[in-house]
């Protein structure tokens, strides 16, 4: 089954159509939940929502992007949301901040595969510095898909990245980190 | 103490983790889980309202309740004001709405007229009624 059958089969309620539509994207969304989220139970739940709103949300896709921006940008918005709640339930005292999570980091970092100090300085990012950098980098996607997906202007994503990439380095920096370690 | 660091080495170490892909367990399990939940569904299109769910609507919320609430005060202070006007319009000049009523009886007026305006009532009247009655009867 071609990506358009599968879609047209979701749209019609079929599951078997989501499941194909599952296969084919599930490591990509997995991977930048995870990087954007932090941990792999987050990424996990977030899997689960992303691909429930696109059964239900389905009838909502022209077809006027690929269906890979489409959720991208479902993905995108779904990690913000999660971010901008932590953000508010840590400001109201219901979580720890983050700054007090100096061991859960060093967690996290081992179970994204890198260097603590990497994985820290990761979790510093602005959340959409870190949606454009990451969509970049680890999913070598193009300017103008980064654009289409999060909604931003061409010169704004670029600008995004660039400013991640500088705020990395200098926090990277600032923790005297060698080459070595990353 | 600063060290010197290429974007390159960052740009390196963020697309190492490209290839840490998970186990395909963890993503059957989040597929029987998917299945689960929207085959559990009786209403696989239902609408949930959440306004919890992004600080815009909080706000959205939070602003329809003010115009509710500040709604419901003005109009109680217009219903208070109104009793309250009415009230000192009853007490400084009460014949104002005495002659406002259509209904009612203007003794004023009938006090001020002249006599030869009102009926005769005297007793003579009376008497040939009388008289009258007695005829027919």
């Amino acid at each position: 089954m071609t990506e358009l059958e599968a879609i047209d089969r979701c749209r019609q309620g079929d599951i078997a159509g989501l499941h194909v539509l599952y296969e084919m994207h599930r490591a990509k969304v997995y991977n930048l939940s995870w990087r954007m989220l932090g941990s792999p139970q987050d990424a996990e739940d977030a899997l689960q929502e992303i691909f429930l709103k696109v059964f239900d949300r389905i009838k909502n896709y022209r077809g006027d992007s690929a269906f890979s921006t489409w959720l991208y940008r479902m993905t995108t918005n779904h990690c913000l949301d999660i971010l901008r709640r932590r953000k508010i339930l840590t400001f109201l005292g219901f979580e720890n901040a983050p700054e007090a999570e100096d061991k859960k980091d060093s967690e996290k970092a081992v179970n994204l595969g890198l260097s603590p100090v990497v994985a820290k300085a990761l979790e510093k990012l602005p959340a959409k510095q870190k949606a454009c950098l990451l969509m970049r980098e680890m999913e070598e996607m193009s300017y103008e898909d980064i654009a289409a997906a999060l909604q931003l202007s061409l010169g704004s994503v670029k600008s995004n990245i660039h400013r991640a990439k500088a705020l990395l380095k200098e926090i990277l920096e600032k923790e005297g980190v060698s080459q070595e370690d990353v | 103490m600063k060290k010197n660091f290429k974007i390159q080495d960052i740009e390196r170490a963020l697309f190492q983790l490209k290839k840490d892909t998970p186990e395909e367990a963890v993503f059957e399990r989040v597929w029987y889980k998917l299945e689960d939940r929207i085959n559990s569904r009786t209403h696989p299109h239902h609408v949930i309202w959440k306004p919890w769910g992004h600080p815009v609507r909080w706000v959205a919320l939070a602003a329809c309740f003010c115009v509710a609430v500040t709604g419901a005060f003005v109009q109680q202070q217009t219903n208070e004001n109104n009793e309250v006007a009415s009230f000192l319009v009853n007490v400084s000049n009460p014949m104002a709405t005495i002659t406002r009523d259509q209904n009612i009886v203007k003794v004023s007026a009938l006090l001020s007229d002249s006599p030869s305006s009102v009926p005769d009532m005297s007793d003579e009247v009376r008497i040939d009624s009388l008289a009258s009655d007695e005829i027919f009867l």
